[in-house]
């Protein structure tokens, strides 16, 4: 199934490596700019700050394997004359700039001293700016890279770069709720530990925004796709459909472990907030499992989207 | 044999350097007769290179394919020219016909808008769609935009490849070496902007089509009687369908 694939499995983890990168620097800028400034925000913001540079600059390191020539990707950071055509040519200026941003973002980030209201704060401030439109270009980029062959059906969809771009901010926003699940002390001082629940209640409120949105998105592209399309998607989406080769890797992995999963672990734990006046107390367990769920589901959706779209092409001859 | 001789002994690469001489010579070539045509309005001067293929007169021999692979050197598992077999119905009202396949270039060529590097251009001085495999990055993003399969990424120069109307043979007023071995004389090469060409003529005159009209990339070799038949589509009344690609790639995709 997969010997004919001319992107693999680099492909598959750069753009989601990327993706991670730019929904982390996402959340870790709006904790910045509207959040609070209390520590658990600032810890929070922080772990976004970090993993944005670092999956950012991994996977741009992976990126060239894949290229029959490494050492001549330069080449497209100076084709002006031709590369304004080329989704490609605006993803590796994306992709530089969003390392380089976030790597700045990331450095107001690593004194002991740093806080919310230090000194770094305005540079901080207006990084957080310019990375939040260069990571949602990026975001949505990976989309645009796909789908702007109308030669790929499964691909060639408006619905593409919107997909991404939210699981994009959902891996980003669950790559933070881990590192907090996985480092967080648990303070003895009642106010401390509020205001971490506090931060946890309003990351999983993300969480949950993300994954609906993303399952109202996959709703839309199979019933569109599969039922009021022509003959070229109905036979591209088909791969993912019950008896295609896929579907195993679609309904389970991505759809039930990294959507459905998630979005009932926040909803359980955001219940008490959500639908009442008590706290949201939400465990160390939940802090983990649903953050790797939805990470194993965000690789997954890259995994078989880039894989299905290999697999078919416009019917007929 | 004169063109069996000539053709590796050329360097294919340093042709797409000189295109400016080469090419002109054609043009002019091409421009002669044409002003004789006054009456045919004519905006263009240089050459639009096409190929013709009438499957009345294919035998399916596999010599196009056996031509270019010799031609060019082309690794192993990999093909620029092929032939596909399509088999279908149920015995006694069967039939089988032959779809050989190349590159179309494209007058709208999906692969070219795709590229990052500037390696894969069409040539304005014939149409021609070519890849310098020194500038290409090796990405593979035109293998996939490109809706007929005909690019591959060739293992030994890591770069993607494809059929380039033996741009070396023509350019050397000599026609594609897939053209030159068909003992059916099924392929017709030439000039389509020349309405006195052989292929205009036989152009205007047949009910020719050709692959994947759908998608708008225009595509310059036109087929006579091509069955365009595909298994993928459900409901195609045949009982029976089977194309065999006779490509490492065993189906159509």
């Amino acid at each position: 199934m997969t010997e004919n694939l001319v992107w693999g499995i680099v492909d598959i983890t750069y753009i989601f490596l990327g993706g991670l990168g730019a929904g982390a620097f996402f959340i870790s800028a709006l904790l910045v700019l509207r959040g609070k400034t209390d520590e658990a925000r600032f810890a929070a913001a922080r772990y976004g700050a970090l993993i944005a540079p670092v999956a950012a600059i991994v996977g741009a390191l992976l990126l060239p394997t894949e290229l029959g020539h490494p050492f001549r990707a330069w080449r497209v950071y100076l084709n002006f004359a031709h590369g304004w055509e080329s989704p490609m040519f605006y993803g590796a200026w994306l992709l530089i700039l969003f390392i380089a941003t976030s790597f700045f973002y990331a450095l107001t980030f690593l004194p002991k001293d740093a806080a919310m209201d230090d000194q770094r704060r305005g540079a901080r401030g207006k990084l957080a700016y310019i990375g939040l439109v260069i990571g949602f270009a990026l975001a949505l980029y990976y989309g645009f890279l796909h789908g702007a062959m109308p030669s790929r059906p499964f691909w060639n969809t408006p619905l593409l770069p919107l997909l991404f771009l939210f699981s994009a901010y959902a891996t980003g926003v669950a790559g933070v709720i881990l590192l907090r699940g996985l480092l967080h002390k648990t303070s003895d001082d009642p106010e401390t530990e509020s205001q971490y629940q506090a931060s946890a209640y309003q990351l999983l409120a993300w969480i949950l925004t993300l994954a609906v949105g993303q399952l109202v998105l996959l709703f839309l592209f199979i019933v569109f796709g599969a039922g009021f399309s022509g003959v070229s998607v109905r036979q591209a989406i088909s791969v993912i459909m019950p008896g295609g080769v896929l579907a195993v890797g679609f309904w389970a992995w991505v759809v039930v472990v990294g959507l459905v999963i998630p979005t009932v672990i926040a909803l359980i734990y955001m219940a008490p907030r959500l639908f009442g006046d008590r706290m949201a107390v939400v465990p160390r367990a939940a802090e983990i499992i649903l953050p790797i769920a939805l990470l194993f589901g965000g690789y997954m959706l890259r995994y078989v989207v880039v894989v299905a779209g290999q697999l078919t092409g416009p019917v007929g001859i | 044999m004169d063109d069996m001789t000539q053709g590796p002994a050329v360097d294919r690469r340093s042709f797409l350097g000189k295109v400016g001489g080469g090419a002109a010579g054609v043009a002019v070539a091409a421009t002669l007769p044409r002003s004789a045509q006054a009456a045919v309005a004519k905006t263009e001067t240089n050459p639009r290179y096409g190929m013709l293929i009438d499957l009345r007169r294919c035998i399916g021999c596999h010599a196009c394919s056996v031509a270019c692979k010799s031609e060019f050197d082309v690794p192993l598992g990999s093909t620029r020219s092929w032939v596909e077999y399509i088999e279908k119905g149920t015995y006694p009202n069967v039939k089988r016909s032959f779809l050989p396949r190349l590159c179309n270039h494209c007058t709208h060529p999906p692969c070219v808008d795709v590229c990052p590097a500037g390696a894969t251009w069409k040539r304005e001085e014939d149409g021609i769609v070519v890849v310098d495999p020194e500038l290409c990055i090796g990405c593979g993003y035109c293998v996939l935009a490109c809706p007929y399969d005909a690019r591959f990424m060739n293992p030994v120069t890591k770069s993607a490849d494809k059929c380039d109307f033996c741009l070396h043979r023509v350019s050397q007023g000599l026609v594609p070496s897939c053209v030159n071995t068909c003992m059916a004389e099924a392929r017709i090469f030439g000039d389509l902007n020349d309405p006195e060409s052989e292929i205009s003529k036989k152009v205007a005159t047949n009910p020719v089509t050709v692959l994947h009209q759908e998608m708008g990339t225009e595509p310059n070799v036109y087929y006579i009687e091509a069955d365009h038949t595909d298994p993928r589509i459900p409901g195609e009344r045949a009982e029976y369908i089977r194309v065999e690609t006779h490509r490492r790639k065993q189906e159509r995709t």
